[in-house]
């Protein structure tokens, strides 16, 4: 029966019981993501933001401290590695180098 | 001259009989297999550029580099005389030696040690004029041999004496092979010496013997000192085809095929292979290149990577090579002209791109919202593509959207809202199936328009419209090139100012696309220009790079103070660009003036 709105999916997270795992490799590899802010420059400035809105590097960082795959995954999938979020981002992070490196792992872990 | 030893056979020319053997199969069978894991195609053009007359010029640039070293001349004397007179030395000894064979022993030419211990198996029985003069020619060479040892051995000690800031550290079997090369010329000119009243000698060898004759007893010291010189001859001989001295049987084949246009199309095997083992890990490229002003990064240079990409192919060397800014100065610089960077890329590419078809991320779909150039129908002759980067630093396309409304050029502006990458930094990252994806969106988009000029403010954009996009009939320029052009042809009209300027070469738009002069005419329109320390060619990349992706932004910064140093020198000037990310590098950590080249026009219109 259709009454014209549904439930929304809990998007509850429990901090206490996610696996960290994939947060402390990424960390391992490019530890500069502990220094993000979350300002957000690197999403406002991002060249693909036009043609696929969810392409973010900020959300890309929130998603993999929560363990969220597929939320890595949307928010890096269209990512064309240019560059302009580590040339604004104000705290020097080398993005290109955490998104590299997230990709990377992924990818080992999907072998 | 008589023979001495009758038989022409001693113990102590086996050591060298057998390594030299054993180096002769190596090679010839090294050869064979790269020979054969050429394509086809590639074993034809070989071929054919051996049997072509073409095949002079390259054995006149096979002797100019493999034995006179021309190219390291040109950079540095001392390193040129250094191993020119090494090589150049070394071949002429050999090349006498079997003169001398054919000349006084005929009979023994077919026996491989003869040349080299010629002068133990004869006695001198009557001087004659031909007989000195090749004895004076050995002595010579010998000398000049060693000669060149002696800085060789400075250099190792102590590189800065003959003008390098930096050498490789050398694993252990460089080691090996370089102590016994060292070792190998002062037993011979020992042996010789000491046998010099019997076989007779000339400057070098006949004055030692008669210096020494009060002090030493010869007849019990010629035997272990030719014993000597062959163990070291076979040691050197033995490491050779696991040492870097594999450059010195290696080049004289690399460049037969490059010459004949092959290339390389993976990291291993073919062409990079023969690449690979001719590096020398001579360091010049360390020197060069921009890392190595950043202390614990000189690691990650063209030198290293080889090296590790020729013995330690197994291992992870992803993040060294995700360190190079990929500016391709040390191919430049290299005297192989080994192309280092290509090796890097294709490195890149094979070790992204494997298993990708496991890669869990979704298909990428870039482009799945329609772009709104793509719905008009207007046709324009002109477009203006400025790039990723230039949407950062808006003072550029602005600068030039005025310059062209002042000439009063219709034209497009593609990319002014639905901004897409060019493709170059996934590229080079080694993702080509993606890269392939942004290509067809980008030439979709562009080719709409039909356009015939296709302008970019970009040199990273450039080079890839050029190179990898398939854009017949269009002709891509650069923004400084189409400015002068308008200049040129007086579609506007600029004064000259009397700012001081010094112009700094992009990576891409100058090693990569070799624009160097048409920049520098516009400027010198325009302003008073001045030269960099090292500029064209030799430029230093501001190390923003887009390959570089390991590199954190204190190194990157740390690159760009070196640069900046290197082009304003101390001076009070003025610095253009023509690159958005070099300008945006440079805009962050220069104290004076910053323009990219089309402020610089639209200032002085």
């Amino acid at each position: 029966m259709d009454f014209g709105y549904n439930i929304i999916k809990i998007k509850t997270v429990d901090l206490d019981r996610i696996d960290k795992s994939l947060y402390n490799r990424v960390v391992f590899v490019a530890p500069d993501i502990n220094k993000c802010i979350a300002c957000g420059s690197c999403s406002a400035s991002c060249s693909v933001s036009f043609y696929n809105s969810n392409s973010s590097f900020r959300k890309a960082l929130v998603a993999i401290e929560r363990d969220d795959i597929t939320g890595i995954k949307e928010s890096l999938s269209s990512c064309v590695l240019c560059g302009k979020c580590s040339l604004v981002c104000p705290r020097g992070i080398n993005t290109r180098g955490v998104i590299i490196a997230i990709k990377d792992l992924l990818k080992e872990e999907a072998l | 001259m008589k023979e001495r030893v009758v038989l022409g056979f001693d113990w102590f020319v086996l050591p060298f009989s057998i390594a030299m053997s054993f180096i002769l199969i190596y090679i010839i069978y090294s050869v064979y297999k790269i020979f054969k894991s050429l394509s086809s195609n590639e074993r034809r053009l070989v071929l054919s550029h051996i049997f072509s007359f073409e095949i002079f010029t390259t054995i006149w640039i096979i002797i100019k580099d493999t034995l006179l070293h021309v190219k390291i001349f040109k950079k540095n004397f001392w390193l040129g005389y250094m191993h020119s007179s090494i090589a150049f030395g070394w071949f002429m000894l050999i090349f006498i030696g079997h003169i001398e064979v054919m000349l006084y022993t005929p009979h023994r030419t077919a026996f491989i040690y003869y040349p080299v211990f010629f002068r133990y198996f004869v006695m001198e029985v009557e001087q004659t004029l031909r007989g000195g003069f090749f004895f004076f020619m050995m002595d010579l060479f010998l000398l000049i041999v060693l000669s060149g040892l002696v800085l060789a051995i400075v250099k190792r000690f102590n590189s800065k004496a003959v003008g390098m800031k930096r050498t490789t550290k050398l694993p252990l079997t460089d080691k090996i092979a370089m102590f016994s090369l060292w070792a190998i010329f002062p037993l011979r000119l020992l042996a010789e010496s000491f046998t010099a009243n019997i076989s007779g000698g000339s400057f070098l060898t006949k004055g030692i013997n008669s210096l020494l004759s009060g002090y030493v007893n010869y007849n019990s010291l010629l035997v272990p000192a030719w014993w000597g010189y062959s163990i070291s001859l076979a040691i050197f001989l033995f490491v050779l085809p696991f040492s870097r001295y594999m450059h010195i049987p290696t080049e004289a084949f690399l460049i037969l095929l490059r010459r004949s246009g092959v290339i390389s199309r993976s990291y291993k095997g073919g062409y990079a292979d023969a690449e690979l083992f001719s590096c020398s890990s001579c360091g010049i490229c360390i020197d060069v290149c921009p890392m190595s002003f950043t202390g614990d990064k000189y690691k990650s240079t063209s030198a290293y990577i080889i090296k590790n990409l020729r013995f330690k192919q197994n291992q992870t060397n992803l993040s060294l090579v995700d360190d190079c800014l990929m500016c391709g100065k040390c191919v430049e610089a290299c005297p192989v002209e080994i192309d280092s960077t290509r090796l890097k890329l294709l490195y890149k590419q094979s070790k992204r791109n494997l298993n990708s078809s496991k890669l869990e991320l979704p298909e990428s779909k870039i482009v799945d919202k329609n772009n709104s150039i793509l719905d008009s129908k207007k046709r324009y002759d002109i477009i203006y593509y400025s790039g990723c980067m230039t949407k950062l630093t808006p003072s550029i396309y602005r600068s030039f959207e005025s310059v062209m409304t002042k000439a009063g050029i219709e034209y497009l502006h593609i990319d002014k809202e639905e901004t897409l990458c060019c493709g170059r930094p996934l590229l080079l990252s080694g993702d080509i199936e993606r890269f392939k994806d942004i290509v067809r969106a980008n030439s979709e988009i562009i080719l709409s328009k039909s356009p015939k000029t296709l302008i970019v403010s970009c040199p990273i954009c450039l080079k890839m419209f050029r190179e990898e996009y398939s854009m017949d009939n269009i002709e891509i320029v650069h923004h400084s090139q189409y400015m002068l052009n308008l200049i040129i042809s007086k579609k506007i009209e600029v004064k000259k100012s009397s700012l001081e300027v010094v112009y700094h070469d992009p990576c891409e738009l100058g090693r990569g696309l070799k624009i160097y002069d048409q920049p520098r005419e516009l400027i010198s329109k325009l302003a008073n220009l001045n030269e960099a320390k090292q500029s064209k060619s030799m430029s230093i990349c501001c190390g923003a790079s887009l390959a570089s992706t390991h590199l954190t932004t204190i190194q990157k910064d740390e690159i760009a103070y070196n640069s900046l140093e290197n082009l304003k020198n101390g001076k009070e000037l003025a610095l253009i660009t023509s690159c958005p990310l070099c300008y945006k590098t440079f805009s962050q950590v220069n104290s004076g003036p910053t323009m990219d080249i089309a402020q610089l026009v639209n200032n002085n219109l």
